[in-house]
């Protein structure tokens, strides 16, 4: 509305500077042209859709125009119009649109800065998309775009060295482990040297999901997205892709380039992935083998996955701006010598749980948390000194909002309710700093294994600046045996403690007994007068983390002031748009 | 006794035999011996006539001889041999016989002292040696031609190439009550877990197992074996182990072929009968833990009472689980049964009844033997600890641990009914059919912390029940065809089943110390069910032509043969893991049998869900095998022989696995391979020989390696995943060996073994990011080398006081190694021995045979050398066995005629089952000393 108000105010004052001129510059002529008849609006708008993502609207000519202005808006009714672009012709091909929906088109006339009335309304349908059978490896460079549907049929490889690049708002999906093809689980999966460009844009992002219909989507309805890199990894001997056949031939460690590249990733969603072939062989929503930092990461959301949401294997790939909204499992997972840099993540967990489709082997974790990073993973074998291999798993988590669902919905476990905003274990090191742990139902902290505890002690571990809000308990339980997380070893490094209810730390988050609605708008800004405002690290950060965060994206991984995902000052949230919440 | 006696001859020997003048009735162990009644034909002049009836075997080959002339000497009455060497002279005078052997090619010989008593029938068996340049007649007396015999029966004395055996006559007067037991008696032979054989180090792969010479499917899903353990020994004639091939043999023969041989039938009527009584020291009588009963485990039908609900029994069935009261359903739709109940140990106890003989039907002579045997036995596992090593410091130390204890109550029985008859005197037609079945009902509980719980302390139950039964039916004919030639063919068929119906797997945490075992909320590994069902069919037709290129013994000789076989396998596996939504806190102590007794899984209650476990878990496969070889024995003067030829066989394995989406996934191969083999046997003089072999042999894949999809082992739970690009296993044995028969029973002689196997199949650990499991790959090689001992010796060439001892032992040192190479690069160690390879087995014993009472006592000992149990993955150490030592002693004390004691004492030292990876004990228990005692009567 605004928006068009303004452009009329300028059409009008440039129409009164014109008749000024005209009045002041032409003194010596006093024959003014008899005004030319009005126009009139266009009559016999009408569109065609010649792809799921373009619409040509026609219209019959309107006598004196010089060009023509199109508007559309979306939705058979309501909305408000917008200009969509202006022609000379009778024609316009408005590109850039949804496949599958319906928008409204009024034209008008212009002569000159003169316009005319707007003619009535066309409904007009952009075509629907073509699903396109996957069932071939993916072995030469190739172009998926949006004006198909991309079904894989099999857990689907990009070989060979290839490319496959993905054009914004691609929808990729992946048939429900009950109903698909031998293997049952159907995932994509770029090894090593090859790429998955996957650019999306905010208003067009790409959608990996269940080929199920919207509301029959299940958690692990299909594999997801796995990426297999050739950094280093601290795990030795043959270690492979977890999963059913093929993905279990691919051997992920013995990297030796951290700066490979396995492509683009921007603005991906990826949905009801986390399929099992076998109880606890489940795939991951995004997995990351061994990938290098050449590879780009940034604006990814997963959803309703069955396992784990980001789980990176070894590698030192960075990310920035992460979503993760209702896991299976974990949602942010790094182990095996994992070195990549992460800052801005979102993740939220509430209940009621969702149940992966019957008859599908998965099941919901026991042991669910926000953070589960381990040191070298294996107890059974191939860390070759236990949980002190090396590389050290040394991620860098900062700005994280990471919100549990409260008591009551997760597993019991045998020291209290289940769910831990980070479970740290096995040996690994890292950061974590300027985020908030809120309303984990056992602790927002556990700190795991000896070996662990000695990298808190060689100043490996680092844990600072952050807020433990609304948690059973800020640390593990006390006195339980091999803990180690306890409230005084972190008393110098800005950690704050409260007792607030997690919505009222938020803009707009619903409180841990709402069961939220489908599409819900969510507001991470931090409240007025929040914890959340204040208490960072500030710029500079402390001790070794600033050598820890150098060439991050270009430059150097800010310090904040604030705590969390999202900065209190900004007027346009990251999130927003790109992202989505639903339950089915 | 005498209830028994009455019982016996009114009902079981009408049944068999119709009448019966004597009845013999034994009791001892499971080991039956046969024991002769006498019988007349006639009664009428029965106090001046009897029969003799025997066989006459060649002294080299141990072969029967045909158209042998045998005669009463001083008398008209003769007759001779048939095609399997067996002949019976009807009415002879009563009294001291002498009995005359003559045929062209044999030195003939006179049989002297055979007291024949009227009214009775008596065996003569008579071995006769080629006639050399000069022709001497030999005579021997009738109790001395028994040794003779019975060296000439030795099969590994007569064998072509290299065999073991254990006879009949070894295991009675052991206490091993089956063939598992018995085997390991035989040099060179490991046996795992109480069934599966391995023969000089090399495991089941390279193992085969035939009975009466027709190839046994395997009952078990994952590897390809069968459980010796389902023969119970009162059916066994003797057990032989070939170590080297000869092209008549299987070409998958790689490292063994075990032949069980049932027993064969007397020449007169027997009757035997037997019972057993004894008891485990840490189990009967005792409290244990032991599992629930259903009805038919008696007699190994508890399958029946344990079935896979029909709305699970389909692979879709749980997708199709939609509303809670049909969730419920299925969920109560299982046995409420999760847990051992405390209860008494029972003592072990075995019956045995066989019949046999030859009688007259339609004018022939028919021989038969029909055989039942019955065994209880009660297994403890005492002092259960297994343990999880994490790596800490650089050396591995205990993660997490469990003790507890274990029960295995098991029931076995059998039951062979052979027939054999000589239709003319050049046809021979014998029908043989075995069945036994068994059944182990199992029970566990142990507790302890563990790391996967968050370090609570957690109980483990666990009820197992497996039934497996064996079908075997062959039907035999040998012909001969003038002097020279010889045919014979056996069509069979045999089926094996494996049912493991609804195993149960219950995890209970500790919420606190202190606090009770509780059902742990929301955890889907807490709750299992399991049905696992197996069947394998097959039918083969095979036949045999040998040829003599000119008469006499020493005979050059052709023989060429094929075998068809066809084998059927259809197995389903399925799992079912129950987890909770929502159990009220107060309520999640409860014992399982409460939580599943309905009270949350009525009409629309939603606490409980039940999901698969695994998306696949069904597959079938088909083997054909058509194979044909030919092959010469050509003797090269009197000391040398060779044995050459080669066999061709073709091989197709087609495996099918089904999804439970409904798609497959097919697998399998196809080869036609050439074998050839090459013997040389050197007589170095009259007791010692020398023989030489090499040949190539081949091992196939196991039928569900081949799949290439992930399942959960049905033994072991192990996520596994098959390969289908495997390939057949390629070996090369060389074989040495000298020995000496310095007199009948007795043996020295050292042999030495090479094999090179070209792309061995193993199995490797895989680690992934989360749940590690095993798959099968082509290692690039392996070698396998070892030396053989083997010595058994009377005593009485020392001194006379010693004559009743006799000492025996075989030992066998063998190194092995694998290449497991950069193709199927794993996380165990590279380069180690073979799986289950000892460095070094030892068996060893005395026997004592007083000859005044006739009391016998057999102390036997036998350990293997630490070996490999699995490969380690990297960094931890390789998983040993470590040694046991067995003692085992029995004694027989015969009282009269009628009467014979018996008394078996087994594992006497007691030593423990341990497994290690480097200083972590992983697995350890006791299994408690047995003793049974019996008593033989006999009229």
């Amino acid at each position: 509305m605004s928006y068009s108000l303004t452009r009329r105010l300028l059409k009008v004052s440039a129409l009164a500077s014109l008749l000024a001129v005209a009045a002041c510059g032409d003194d010596d002529d006093d024959i003014i042209a008899p005004p030319p008849a009005a126009l009139t609006a266009p009559t016999g708008v009408a569109g065609t859709s010649p792809s799921p993502t373009s619409i040509r609207v026609t219209w019959t000519a309107v006598a004196g125009a010089t060009s023509y202005e199109v508007e559309r808006v979306t939705g058979a009714t309501g909305g408000t119009f917008a200009p969509a672009g202006t022609a000379t012709a009778t024609e316009l091909v408005v590109t850039g649109l949804s496949p599958e929906t319906d928008y409204r088109f009024r034209v008008r006339a212009l002569r000159n800065a003169e316009q005319g009335p707007f003619s009535t309304e066309a409904t007009v349908r952009s075509a629907s998309r073509t699903t396109v059978q996957v069932s071939a490896d993916i072995t030469t460079n190739t172009n998926w775009t949006a004006d198909n549907i991309y079904q894989l049929t099999r857990i689907i490889s990009v070989a060979n060295g290839a490319t496959l690049t993905i054009a914004p708002g691609t929808r990729i999906i992946g048939a429900p482990i009950t109903a698909g093809q031998a293997p049952a689980v159907t995932a994509l999966i770029v090894l090593r040297g090859a790429r998955i460009n996957a650019v999306g844009t905010a208003a067009a992002p790409i959608i990996m999901t269940s080929a199920a219909a919207d509301g029959q989507r299940f958690p692990g309805d299909w594999g997801g997205l796995i990426i297999v890199g050739n950094a280093a990894s601290n795990r030795t001997g043959r270690t492979v892709v977890e999963g059913p056949a093929p993905a279990d031939t691919i051997s992920w460690n013995g990297g030796t380039n951290d700066a490979d590249n396995s492509g683009d990733y921007r603005y991906v969603r990826v949905e009801f992935a986390g399929a099992a072939a076998i109880l606890n062989v489940e795939l991951n929503s995004f997995s990351m083998y061994a990938v290098g930092r050449g590879t780009r990461m940034e604006f990814l959301q997963a959803i309703r996955g069955l396992d784990d949401m980001f789980e990176w294997f070894g590698g030192t790939v960075d990310s920035r701006n992460l979503v993760s909204y209702e896991s299976g499992d974990d949602h942010f997972d790094a182990a095996e010598g994992h070195r990549g840099r992460h800052q801005f993540l979102i993740a939220l967990q509430t209940g009621p749980r969702v149940q992966p489709r019957p008859g599908n082997p998965g099941a919901l974790s026991s042991e669910q948390s926000g953070f589960e990073v381990d040191g070298c993973g294996a107890t059974s074998g191939s860390c070759a000194q236990g949980f002190n291999s090396t590389p050290y798993n040394m991620p860098v988590f900062a700005n994280f909002t990471v919100v549990g669902p409260g008591a009551g919905i997760l597993p019991a476990r045998p020291n209290g309710d289940g769910g831990l905003g980070a479970n740290i274990r096995r040996g690994t090191g890292g950061v974590w700093m300027n985020g908030v742990l809120a309303r984990w139902p056992e602790a927002a902290f556990s700190i795991f294994d000896p070996e662990t505890n000695t990298r808190i002690t060689e100043d490996s571990l680092n844990i600072r600046n952050l807020v433990l809000a609304d948690n059973a308990r800020d640390y593990d339980a006390a006195g339980a045996t091999n803990r180690f997380g306890t409230a005084d070893k972190f008393a110098n490094n800005g950690m704050r403690s409260t007792t607030a209810a997690t919505n009222t730390l938020f803009v707009n988050v619903p409180a841990a007994t709402v069961s939220i609605a489908n599409n819900f708008a969510f507001d991470w800004r931090p409240a007025t007068g929040s914890i959340l405002a204040t208490g960072g690290t500030g710029a500079t950060l402390p001790g070794r983390i600033g050598t820890r965060v150098t060439n991050y994206f270009g430059g150097t991984m800010a310090g904040t002031t604030y705590v969390g995902a999202i900065d209190p000052a900004s007027t346009a949230q990251w999130y927003a748009g790109w992202t989505t919440y639903y339950r089915n | 006794m005498r209830v028994s006696r009455r019982f016996l001859s009114t009902v079981l020997l009408r049944a068999f035999v119709g009448s019966a003048r004597a009845v013999t009735i034994y009791a001892g162990a499971a080991v039956l011996m046969t024991v002769v009644a006498s019988h007349s034909a006639a009664a009428q002049d029965a106090a001046q006539v009897g029969r003799i009836a025997g066989r006459v075997i060649d002294a080299e080959s141990g072969q029967a001889v045909t158209g042998v002339g045998v005669q009463v000497v001083g008398t008209t009455i003769g007759t001779m041999t048939g095609v399997d060497g067996s002949y019976t002279i009807a009415r002879v005078p009563a009294g001291t016989v002498t009995l005359q052997f003559r045929r062209i090619g044999y030195a003939a010989k006179t049989v002297t002292g055979i007291v024949l008593v009227g009214g009775s029938a008596l065996e003569q068996n008579v071995s006769m040696s080629a006639a050399n340049l000069e022709l001497t007649a030999v005579t021997v007396s009738a109790a001395a031609e028994r040794g003779t015999v019975n060296a000439a029966l030795d099969a590994q004395r007569t064998a072509s190439g290299i065999v073991n055996a254990v006879t009949a006559e070894q295991i009675a007067k052991s206490p091993d009550g089956d063939a598992a037991k018995a085997i390991q008696r035989v040099s060179g032979v490991t046996v795992q877990d109480g069934r599966s054989v391995f023969v000089r180090g090399l495991g089941e792969r390279y193992t085969v197992t035939n009975l009466n010479g027709t190839r046994l499917p395997s009952p078990e899903p994952e590897k390809r074996f069968v459980p010796l353990d389902m023969f119970p020994s009162g059916l066994l004639q003797a057990i032989n182990v070939s170590k080297t091939f000869t092209p008549d043999l299987s070409g998958d023969f790689s490292g063994a072929s075990v032949d069980i041989q049932t027993r064969e039938f007397p020449a007169r009527r027997a009757v035997t009968f037997s019972a057993s009584l004894g008891g485990n020291e840490l189990a009967t009588g005792r409290s244990i833990q032991a599992a629930p009963r259903a009805s038919g485990e008696w007699f190994g039908f508890g399958s029946g009472s344990r079935p896979l609900p029909s709305g699970l029994s389909s692979a879709s069935s749980v997708g199709q689980l939609t509303t809670r009261p049909q969730i419920n359903g299925a969920i109560n739709s299982l046995r409420n049964s999760w847990s051992p109940l405390q209860q008494t140990g029972l003592p072990n106890g075995s019956l045995g009844l066989s019949v046999g003989g030859q009688d007259p039907l339609f004018g022939l002579r028919v021989g038969y033997l029909a055989s039942l045997t019955y065994s209880a036995t009660q297994d403890i596992r005492e002092d259960d600890y297994q343990a999880n090593p994490v790596q800490r410091d650089g050396v591995p130390q205990v993660l997490e641990s469990w003790t507890g204890q274990g029960s295995s109550r098991g029931v076995s029985w059998g039951g062979m009914f052979n027939l054999s008859s000589l239709i003319t005197s050049n046809t021979r037609i014998s029908l043989n059919n075995t069945y036994t079945r068994s059944a182990d009902s199992d029970a566990r509980r142990t507790a302890g912390e563990s790391f996967t719980f968050s370090l609570a302390t957690i109980e483990r139950q666990t009820l197992r029940y497996v039934e497996r039964a064996i079908r075997s039916s062959q039907l035999k004919g040998e012909h001969t065809i003038g002097t020279r030639q010889n045919l014979d063919w056996t069509a069979s068929t045999a089926g094996v089943i494996r049912k493991e119906p609804d195993r149960s797997d219950l995890v209970y945490a500790q919420f606190g110390t202190g606090q009770p075992f509780s059902w742990s909320d929301g955890n889907p590994d807490v709750a299992r069910r399991t049905f696992g069902d197996l069947r394998e069919d097959n039918w083969s037709f095979s036949s045999n032509y040998k040829l003599a290129l000119t008469s006499g013994v020493d005979a050059p000789v052709v023989k060429i043969g094929g075998t068809f076989r066809s084998t059927e396998r259809d197995a389903v596996n399925r799992q079912f893991s129950i987890v909770s939504t929502f159990v009220p806190t107060a309520d999640r102590s409860r014992p399982a049998e409460e939580l599943f007794d309905g009270r949350f899984t009525s009409g629309d209650d939603n606490v409980f869900n039940i999901i698969n476990v695994a998306e696949d878990g069904v597959y079938n496969a088909t083997e054909r095998v058509t194979a044909g070889y030919l092959m010469t024995e050509l003797p090269f003067g009197s000391r040398f022989k060779l044995i050459a030829g080669a066999r061709v066989e073709n091989a197709v394995i087609d495996v099918n696995t089904s999804l439970s989406n409904g798609n497959f996934f097919n697998s399998g191969l196809d080869n036609l391979d050439v074998l050839p083999a090459i013997v040389l046997n050197v007589k170095t003089n009259d007791v010692g020989q020398l023989r030489l072999s090499a040949s190539q042999t081949l091992a196939r894949p196991e039928y569900r390696e081949l799949s290439p999809v992930q399942y959960l082992e049905v033994v072991g739970g192990q996520i596994t995943r098959g390969n289908a690009d495997l390939v057949r296993t390629l070996i090369q044995s060389f074989d040495v060996k000298y020995e000496l028969f310095p007199n009948a029973g007795e043996v020295l002689s050292i042999g030495a073994f090479v094999k090179r196997f070209d792309k061995p199949i193993e199995r490797i650990d895989l680690s992934t990011g989360g749940q590690p499991f095993v798959s099968f790959f082509n290692a690039a090689a392996a070698n396998n080398i070892g030396v053989e001992l083997e010595a058994r010796k009377g005593l009485g060439g020392i001194s006379e006081f010693l004559e009743p001892i006799a000492l025996f032992s075989n030992v066998t040192l063998m190194r092995s190694d694998i290449e497991v190479g950069s193709d199927a690069s794993s996380n165990t160690n590279g380069n180690r021995p073979m799986m289950g390879q000892a460095p070094w087995v030892v068996n060893a014993g005395a026997t004592y045979t007083g000859r005044a009472n006739g009391l016998s006592a057999t102390l036997l000992y036998s350990a293997v050398g630490e070996r490999i149990y699995s490969a380690g993955t990297i960094p931890f150490p390789d998983v040993y066995e470590q040694p046991r030592h067995l003692i085992d002693l029995s004694l027989r004390l015969p009282m009269g005629d009628r009467w014979t004691w018996r008394m078996d004492a087994r594992n006497l030292i007691d030593s423990p089952f341990q497994l290690t990876q480097g200083p972590v004990t992983r697995e350890s228990y006791r299994l408690g000393r047995n003793l049974a005692v019996g008593v033989q009567w006999r009229q």
